[in-house]
């Protein structure tokens, strides 16, 4: 029998497996942290290319969010950029559960919009401090 | 013998971010990037690869937006074309690589991208394959007319430049 060609969208969604779209999902999470670390670094492409001994072209493919990232591979990423790319929840938790959290309320007058003597501005605000928290995870 | 070809909206990838478009030949029963599909669809082997395109399509035009040179790779082989005046972005025509195989496509902005063919690449160059060579250059040629239509305003972004707007029976000459 002859196929629908129009339907050929509905046949291989009907066909894609969990696995893949955890696969896309976190090659694009690892793609946005690697830029998000370039970004910190004030590093383009090209000097990670260049840090890695890599040609450009192969980095561009290597945070497409497509390419079967090895763990070798991650871990020369992690390496030259000085960070964790991926970390486990068990690591994730380790790390993060020292970092203290702070609730800060500030009251101040939202009304006013203009300020004439600055003493006076901030003799007028209150700032209290409640709820210090430290939030371990 | 003139050829004309219409733009079509893909119905199925119209997302929060992104909106995917094709073109179909006339006389054609469906569109370049359906096609593409249909011919890709029993090959062994490229089964997953297949797959992931349609997720990374999916999660690219649900999440991340279409982000040129780094999602895209950049694939334009006329180097005339890309030296014309603004707006050069949609001249250039990016591919989609997934171990061998490749999608064309026109990266119009960040939220509307053309999807055209592609195929299995088996040549270093794409340009020399005889699998994708034909397809690399007829997304060239086509993002040229688009870029056209564009410039004649036959072809209008909306408001936000979040979609394209143009009439339904629009046809240009390939």
């Amino acid at each position: 029998m002859k196929k629908d060609k129009n339907a050929v969208v509905a046949r291989l969604r009907e066909k894609l497996k969990p696995e893949n779209r955890i696969f896309v999902r976190k090659n694009l999470a690892i793609s946005d942290q690697v830029e998000a670390c370039l970004k910190e670094k004030n590093w383009t492409q090209k000097d990670l290319a260049r840090a890695l001994k890599k040609n450009e072209s192969e980095i561009s493919k290597w945070l497409s969010g497509l390419h079967n990232l090895t763990l070798q591979s991650i871990s020369k990423l992690e390496a030259i950029l000085e960070t964790d790319i991926i970390l486990t929840p068990m690591e994730a938790s380790e790390k993060y559960k020292r970092i203290e959290y702070i609730a800060l309320k500030v009251y101040a007058k939202i009304n006013s919009t203009e300020v004439e003597n600055q003493a006076d501005y901030l003799e007028t605000q209150e700032l209290i401090f409640e709820n210090i928290q430290s939030l371990a995870l | 013998m003139n050829i004309f070809a219409s733009i079509e909206r893909l119905i199925d990838f119209q997302f929060d971010i992104v909106k995917y478009f094709s073109i179909r030949i006339e006389g054609k029963e469906v569109n370049e990037f359906i096609d593409f599909l249909n011919r890709m669809e029993d090959i062994e082997g490229i089964e997953d690869d297949l797959s992931n395109l349609l997720i990374w399509i999916e999660e690219i035009g649900e999440n991340y937006g279409a982000v040129k040179n780094r999602f895209f790779r950049n694939e334009s082989i006329y180097a005339d074309v890309q030296a014309l005046p603004p707006p050069r972005q949609q001249m250039e025509i990016f591919e989609i690589p997934i171990e061998n195989l490749r999608l064309y496509c026109l990266v119009a902005n960040e939220k509307v991208v053309f999807l055209f063919n592609g195929g299995i690449k088996t040549a270093d160059k794409a340009q020399d394959c005889p699998k994708v060579g034909q397809y690399i250059k007829q997304a060239n040629h086509i993002a040229v007319k688009i870029d056209e239509l564009f410039k004649s305003r036959e072809i209008i972004w909306n408001e936000d430049q979040s979609d394209i707007l143009f009439d339904g029976k629009l046809e240009f000459e390939l």
